[in-house]
């Protein structure tokens, strides 16, 4: 399932945060989002998972607007890893994971044992399984991105966006769970901090720059030193390697 | 890292557990007052009227008092404990705060000041206890109405608004009603104030608890079919968002819900405290925050312990009746304290 945005505009009252932007994300692809605080990253994410509605453009899954879904049909087609903190929840993570199978069922249907074992594997594959029962409050940062990850995964969906899903995690979750999503797979638009992680993950990068989509492309011809000095301002070396470009930071630009 | 687990309580046991307790608790309410009336004979005046059979002979006052009196506050003693535990439920999880309650939506505040204006204007007499009923319910009302004005913005209701406004609007009306008091004459019924801020079902009466009854159940109901979404509107707009649920459309609705029901509760009952904010959090804590359990367990506990707080009201200090706020604070307070000692690491989760 493709995505795609065409000329999206959101403003936060009047200062504009997404200026026209356009991009597609590929069926079955990993792309990443890739800019400085503030390009408008999370929020054009937030446009496609209707927590925002953009001012004017559209977006398509495949070739249905995304409007026209009802919500609940909506989260059986797209999964969302958020950055919301969650300060009081009472939830195990059993319970937190189960989440993912509510958008699957109607008002009056109910969870059923299919549902659990779903979540059960979800949580197998996000390395949760004894801490089924835990209190999600209970756990560490990580653990708790890693259930949220496991509830997107549970919710079994052929698209799936990711903010940031990896700060949290340390490098070894990190890397399992890029690979687990690159092995479901599922069309991923996923906002990404770590340069050198976007540029082993994906396929196509997308980069965002005061809430233009300024670049894309294939890591291994998009990254270059004067592209990281022009968008992140800071100078870098870029090296390709065999399986992609590595990035080596050198320290922000000096100011001219 | 050392996790906090929860002990699973199994839902169902504790549904027929609560079930129970709400049977056996009417039963006992209904059996005891502070009037001089055999527990026997009760059962045979509710036997007569039910099936036509007379067991013993009984007088015509304790008749009286048994079909007019307890059935009727006992029942409705009920209904506001299971509306109010509703509510609360509903309105902790729209405006995301452990604080929420009809309080802090400006309703019993509001519901308050239009009795007790009622009161003061002498027009009592002339509306009877129904007139006053609806204005408390109008009072109430307007107060949310209030409430929803000041927080509403572009569009939505944000619940640090609603919370905000909230508490402003209820202290104006605890402001106004304390004023109206003040400048009163002193032939007013303190008493019959006092009632109204503070809640009583003493004058309880068949033809109030039909509407009141129907709208806990179907308020209830509603809240029980909407219980996955409200799980997800606890958690955060985003995670409701990306799960299917349209916060502002469903926290509106709940808004709306929560008002109505505490509007017709707060006319028939007055304002009685505690119950919507303490109920939801106790059974929470032995249920966990999923709404699918914590919703029916939290409306029968909420009527097991509104008809034991009336039983209490009626036999502390006869023939004194208490008011009900005074009861489920004295009542509710400790329990409440000793529940968040208890469960402390479950609450707060192990590392803190």
């Amino acid at each position: 399932m493709k995505i795609t945005c065409s000329e999206i505009c959101w403003s936060a009252g009047k200062r504009p945060i997404l200026d026209r932007v356009s991009l597609t994300a590929a069926t079955g692809q990993f792309t990443g989002i890739i800019g400085p605080n503030g390009s408008g990253k999370s929020s054009l994410l937030r446009c496609l998972y209707r927590a925002l509605t953009p001012d004017s453009g559209q977006m398509f899954l495949n070739d249905r607007e995304i409007r026209s879904f009802s919500r609940r049909e909506l989260a059986v087609h797209m999964a969302a890893v958020l950055q919301e903190s969650l300060a009081e929840c009472p939830f195990t993570v059993m319970e937190m994971v189960m989440m993912g199978r509510y958008p699957h069922h109607s008002t009056f249907s109910s969870l059923n044992r299919e549902d659990r074992a779903k979540a059960q594997y979800a949580l197998e594959q996000a390395d949760l399984l004894t801490m089924e029962q835990a209190m999600f409050q209970s756990l560490s940062g990580g653990e708790k991105q890693r259930v949220m990850i496991a509830r997107a995964l549970c919710q079994e969906t052929p698209v799936l966006l990711l903010d940031e899903p990896t700060n949290h995690l340390d490098i070894r979750h990190a890397l399992a769970l890029l690979g687990l999503i690159k092995k479901l797979q599922v069309t991923t638009l996923a906002v990404l901090h770590d340069l050198n992680l976007a540029a082993a993950c994906c396929d196509k990068i997308v980069v965002l720059q005061n809430g233009k989509a300024v670049a894309a492309g294939e890591p291994r011809s998009l990254f270059t030193s004067s592209l990281l000095q022009e968008i992140f301002g800071v100078e870098a070396e870029v090296s390709s390697a065999a399986d992609g470009p590595y990035i080596r930071f050198i320290g922000p630009s000096r100011e001219d | 890292m050392i996790h906090s687990f929860r002990r699973p309580a199994s839902f169902p046991v504790m549904l027929i557990i609560m079930t129970a307790a709400l049977l056996l608790s009417l039963i006992f309410a209904l059996s005891f007052g502070p009037s001089r009336l055999p527990t026997h004979t009760v059962w045979e005046v509710a036997l007569y009227h039910l099936t036509g059979i007379k067991l013993n002979s009984f007088s015509l006052a304790q008749e009286h008092i048994v079909l007019y009196l307890r059935f009727p506050r006992v029942f409705l003693a009920a209904i506001t404990g299971a509306g109010l535990a509703a509510v609360g439920v509903m309105l902790q999880a729209a405006v995301r705060n452990p604080m929420a309650d009809p309080y802090i939506i400006g309703v019993s505040p509001g519901a308050a000041v239009g009795a007790v204006l009622m009161l003061i204007l002498g027009w009592s007499d002339k509306i009877g206890q129904s007139g006053l009923a609806v204005a408390a319910f109008f009072g109430g009302l307007l107060a949310f109405a209030a409430v929803g004005l000041m927080a509403w913005r572009n569009g939505r209701l944000t619940p640090s608004r609603v919370i905000l406004a909230g508490v402003a609007v209820s202290y104006l009306c605890t402001s106004l009603s304390s004023f109206l008091l003040l400048n009163s004459s002193e032939h007013v019924p303190s008493q019959a104030i006092l009632y109204w801020l503070m809640g009583s079902v003493a004058g309880a009466r068949w033809d109030q608890l039909a509407l009141p009854a129907l709208l806990v159940a179907a308020g209830s109901v509603y809240a029980l079919v909407k219980a996955r979404s409200l799980n997800l509107i606890a958690l955060g707009d985003e995670n409701a968002c990306a799960l299917g649920v349209h916060p502002d459309q469903l926290r509106f609705q709940l808004m709306i819900i929560a008002a109505l029901l505490t509007g017709v509760l707060v006319s028939v009952s007055g304002g009685v405290g505690f119950v919507a904010l303490m109920v939801p959090h106790a059974v929470r804590l032995i249920t966990g925050g999923d709404h699918q359990r914590l919703l029916p367990l939290a409306v029968l506990s909420g009527a097991v312990f509104l008809v034991w707080v009336d039983l209490a009201a009626r036999l502390v200090i006869q023939p004194v009746e208490l008011p009900l706020t005074i009861v489920t604070a004295f009542i509710g307070t400790p329990f409440f304290l000793w529940l968040l000692r208890r469960k402390e690491s479950f609450v707060e989760g192990a590392g803190s």
